[in-house]
């Protein structure tokens, strides 16, 4: 049966995720910190750092550095 | 110190970037250290053509987004990560406002048209302007300006769905449009 309170998304994502699409369909209250205009962008532009920035800062995974070390030994151009 | 042990140093500084770039591009973490290990191993073999002098960040995130987009489009019909995002488990510990809006505004990022997606992360969180992550992405300043507003206020609208109009039927055009573009993303310069 449909559940009649459920909201309808507004346009059906392209790009699915399930359950976390899912999760903002069924659980339409927004975080404390986003609330209107100027205060939900800043939100928005906090939440985006804070992802980017969380990446950014930890260290080099070994397969890369693994890479980085393998990169030009076999290369004729080390002059 | 040669040119090549120069450009290798410079190479291993931009890895963080890259890394924050492609996880917050793909949600994904085993993804993005792939297209983090291609965008490597491709800026080498084409490190002649790079300009010493020119930023090589911009450079190197064009390789990459060329490398998501192509991947992209091979992967699409695959099925989402059931757990949500990855990114969620490369960016381990949650923002200062919570775990649950952190996590909210992930699932809300995924949702977004990848044009859309990066052209918010370059402007908003790689520190570019608009007329560099215009270049990065191969299209006008206008259309990248365009961009980041339609990604800002999609953000808005799912996260805070009560407080925002509904989604103009123009507006979810455009959209489409905007996947359309997607769907034909040209080459980056790298090609």
């Amino acid at each position: 049966m449909a559940d009649p309170v459920r909201p309808r998304p507004a346009q059906k994502p392209r790009m699915t995720i399930r359950s976390s699409a899912g999760s903002l369909e069924t659980a339409p209250q927004p975080a404390a910190a986003a609330k209107l205009g100027p205060e939900l962008q800043a939100h928005i532009g906090r939440q985006l750092r804070s992802l980017y920035d969380e990446v950014l800062k930890q260290p080099v995974p070994d397969r890369l550095q693994d890479l980085m070390q393998r990169l030009g030994q076999n290369s004729p151009d080390r002059s | 110190m040669t040119v090549a042990d120069d450009f290798k140093t410079e190479l291993l500084a931009a890895i963080p970037a890259l890394r924050a770039f492609a996880a917050s591009l793909s949600g994904r973490s085993g993804w993005a250290d792939d297209l983090v290990q291609e965008t490597l191993v491709k800026a080498w073999a084409n490190r002649a053509s790079f300009q010493p002098g020119s930023r090589m960040h911009a450079w190197l995130f064009t390789i990459l987004r060329h490398e998501y987009y192509s991947e992209y489009r091979r992967r699409r019909h695959e099925v989402a990560d059931p757990e949500g995002l990855a990114a969620a488990r490369l960016a381990t510990s949650p923002a200062q406002d919570g775990h649950v809006a952190f996590r909210e505004f992930q699932a809300a990022l995924a949702t977004l048209v990848p044009t859309h997606r990066e052209a918010l992360i370059l402007v908003g969180a790689s520190g570019f302007s608009y007329e560099e992550a215009a270049a990065i992405a191969n299209v006008a300043v206008g259309t990248m300006k365009s961009r980041v507003a339609r990604a800002r206020s999609k953000l808005a609208r799912l996260l805070a769905p009560d407080e925002q109009p509904p989604m103009a039927a123009a507006e979810a055009a455009a959209a489409d449009d905007a996947w359309a573009t997607c769907e034909g993303t040209n080459p980056g310069p790298d090609r």
